[in-house]
């Protein structure tokens, strides 16, 4: 055998294996080698007093409890010498002090087994220490000196059956620890009290270690009482709300003058008077408003953003804004009621006045997602004191890109409607009907309430210059630029991102004519093509909302009243 | 931190305990870190030489044995990898390898401390400024 593999037995048998593996792979000096194997011998021997428990073995009860129990045993030993056999209530003592002695030293060398492990030797060296020094002072003539070490028996005893990973069943300990502390507040051996716990806690504790954990906890917490309660109330939580709004009475078509909303509270809401900042979020409209959280689990998103402080506590509200044809595109209209006005006028005030929020731009965020993201960037542009921070997850609406707007929809079905229902019909009609009721209104016109940029004479295509010119600078953020630039330029914060896969490349050269375009305004924001599809994962660990939209909401908002 | 190889029992100690600290204590250190992503990259082939060279080619410094296994033990523990003795070769005088391979939790923890080094260095001073940004 080779001074390497003598090393090597100071390692795990695995790690003896696969160590000497590496070593004879990587052909590695012998001496660089010993040195290599002492050096993970060490790293794992220090890394076993990471953990409270050898330090408690050895240090906590092995070495003062070794002191004590010579004692008592010396003790035991005496009285044996002076106890007269033929008196039985002496006897019965000295029984009963030997039974004690033996009982503290196993339950003793119990716990330090089971303690220990592979510091054993550590609490060894612990309990031996003072046996040797009182060895070498013994002076008691009458007695021989292994009298000192009467309590070694029963305590090996222990330690074996404590090392051998034995547990005592739940009934034994509880008889066993009764017992003991009952004799030991009975023979009310000389000594302070400290002593006394000292010597009976082992007992006690081989009581709770055979419980089991999660009883122990339940018992930890009922003598706590508040605890559990406590932690309900650290939870966040997802309340629902609705809103009634004055700014829809108008509306042409029908609108639901209530709206709902879902509000996320963070974690320690209810239970601090905390403000916090709110980022108000414009789902897509493809979806309901709270599908985010009901589908896509947003709730534990928003969570573990707080969690791993991507971002701090804040409040987020998603909003239902959407029409009979989808979306409301977020504008003033007297065909579908006034959306900006709701926003501005009612849901944020209702917002302020009804939860912990800091009311002020600098703590409130817009984001939303696709056609909400369009909204996200316009409240952005038009009211930069009420939202301080904008976040756009793939705008749309954002310009005209490449294909020719009219060519989209289906005029025919357009012209001739005889009701809402007739337009839902057709997917991108639709669509392109919320836009027109959206952008170019016309309460006078019944069923669609719209001014039709084209129009068809027979088999031809006639496009309204002036309709389309009112569209393109009403619709398309684009063109709202630079009548906004000095507002974007005030934003804490401001950026959006897009898909490059959207299979509607408009969207895509849309997006990058915007970025353009504001870099044109010298207007400060941050914009990102990434590989991917509109919509994949934004709520995802690996989504946009977590890995973007989250940390810079937690850049750029300010996240307390100072 | 624990990539110094072999020097005194006093720096392998105040080590230990350094590692232990961050690792344990706060999250995914840097060495926990490079293992998994030395691992990970090693794919099938990730065991105790291997990572070790893996580490020393990328970052020009070789770390003990110890180091590595003690890490690699509590990486498993925290179930971040999973390791299992593998056939004997020839060339490692017929000792079988400790075969390594990230778990889906450890390539997690490994993405989370991605993020949180590139957040936390975004705007220092010796991380290139992003493109496309307006100023």
């Amino acid at each position: 055998m080779s001074t390497l593999q003598i090393a090597a037995l100071l390692l795990r048998p695995r790690d003896r294996e696969a160590v000497l593996g590496d070593l004879e792979e990587s052909n590695e000096t012998k001496g660089r080698a010993i040195l290599e194997i002492l050096n993970f011998a060490i790293r794992q021997q220090l890394l076993l007093w990471t953990n409270w428990r050898p330090w408690l073995a050895a240090f906590g009860l092995a070495l003062p409890a070794s002191f004590l129990l010579m004692g008592f045993s010396v003790a035991i030993s005496l009285k044996y010498t002076t106890t007269e056999f033929t008196d039985t209530r002496q006897l019965g003592l000295l029984a009963c002090q030997a039974l004690l002695l033996t009982g503290w030293a196993w339950t003793g060398g119990f716990v330090v087994g089971s303690l220990s492990r592979q510091t054993l030797w550590v609490s060894t060296a612990a309990a031996l220490l003072p046996c040797l020094f009182c060895l070498s002072r013994f002076s008691i003539e009458s007695l021989p000196r292994l009298c000192l070490l009467l309590f070694l028996l029963p305590a090996v005893w222990g330690v074996r059956v404590g090392f051998g990973g034995s547990s005592v069943t739940r009934h034994g300990a509880i008889v066993l620890a009764i017992l003991i502390t009952a004799l030991t507040l009975a023979a009310r051996s000389p000594g302070s009290q400290i002593q006394t716990l000292l010597l009976i806690w082992p007992t006690w504790f081989l009581v709770a270690k055979a419980r089991k954990a999660s009883v122990a906890a339940m018992v930890l917490f009922a003598l706590l009482g508040v605890a559990p309660s406590q932690a309900a109330a650290t939870d966040s939580q997802l309340v629902s709300r609705e809103l009634h709004s004055r700014n829809f009475s108008q509306a042409k078509i029908p609108i639901d003058a209530t709206r709902q909303m879902v509000v996320y509270l963070p974690p320690g809401y209810s239970a601090s008077s905390q403000r916090y900042p709110v980022i108000y979020y414009l789902p897509s409209p493809f979806d309901t408003f709270r599908a985010d959280f009901d589908k896509r689990d947003a709730q534990s998103l928003l969570d573990r953003a707080i969690g791993t402080r991507t971002i701090d506590k804040f409040i987020f509200v998603s909003v239902d804004m959407t029409t009979p044809l989808g979306c409301s595109w977020y504008v003033n209209s007297s065909v579908t009621g006034n959306w900006e006005d709701f926003m501005i006028q009612e849901l944020v005030p209702y917002i302020d006045a009804n939860f912990q929020t800091l009311p002020a731009r600098d703590s409130r965020g817009i984001a939303g997602d696709f056609m909400g993201a369009y909204g996200a960037i316009r409240f952005g542009m038009k009211h930069p004191d009420v939202f301080g921070t904008v976040y756009g997850l793939h705008p749309v609406g954002t310009g005209s890109g490449v294909q020719v707007m009219y060519t989209r929809p289906n005029w025919d079905v357009l012209t001739n409607a005889k009701s809402l229902d007739d337009v839902k019909k057709n997917g991108v009609t639709t669509i392109f009907a919320s836009i027109y009721q959206a952008h170019v209104p016309n309460p006078e016109k019944p069923p669609l309430f719209i001014d039709l940029q084209a129009q068809k004479a027979g088999d031809r295509l006639v496009v309204d210059s002036a309709v389309t010119e009112r569209l393109r600078h009403n619709f398309f953020l684009e063109e709202m630029i630079p009548q906004y630039a000095a507002n974007l330029k005030s934003l804490r914060g401001f950026k959006f991102d897009w898909a490059r896969n959207d299979s509607n490349f408009d969207h895509v050269y849309s997006n990058q004519a915007l970025t353009r375009k504001l870099n044109e305004f010298g207007v400060p924001h941050e914009a990102d093509e990434y590989n991917g599809s509109w919509g994949d994962g934004n709520w995802g660990p690996a989504g946009r909302v977590y890995t973007d939209v989250l940390p810079f909401f937690g850049r750029h908002l300010v996240f307390s009243s100072r | 931190m624990s990539l110094v190889p072999l020097s005194s029992p006093a720096k392998i100690i105040v080590d230990a305990l350094a590692d232990y600290y961050y690792n344990v204590s706060i999250m995914l250190g840097e060495f926990e870190y490079l293992l998994i992503t030395a691992a990970a990259s090693l794919a099938d082939k990730a065991y105790g030489a291997s990572i070790r060279d893996e580490i020393d080619a990328t970052t020009g410094r070789k770390c003990s044995l110890g180091a590595l296994y003690t890490t690699l033990d509590r990486l498993e523990a925290k179930g971040l990898v999973e390791t299992w003795m593998a056939d004997a070769t020839p060339q490692r005088g017929g000792r079988s390898k400790r075969m390594v391979r990230v778990t889906p939790k450890g390539v997690q923890a490994a993405a989370d401390f991605y993020d949180a080094v590139t957040r936390v260095s975004r705007g220092a001073s010796w991380v290139a400024k992003p493109t496309g940004s307006a100023s």
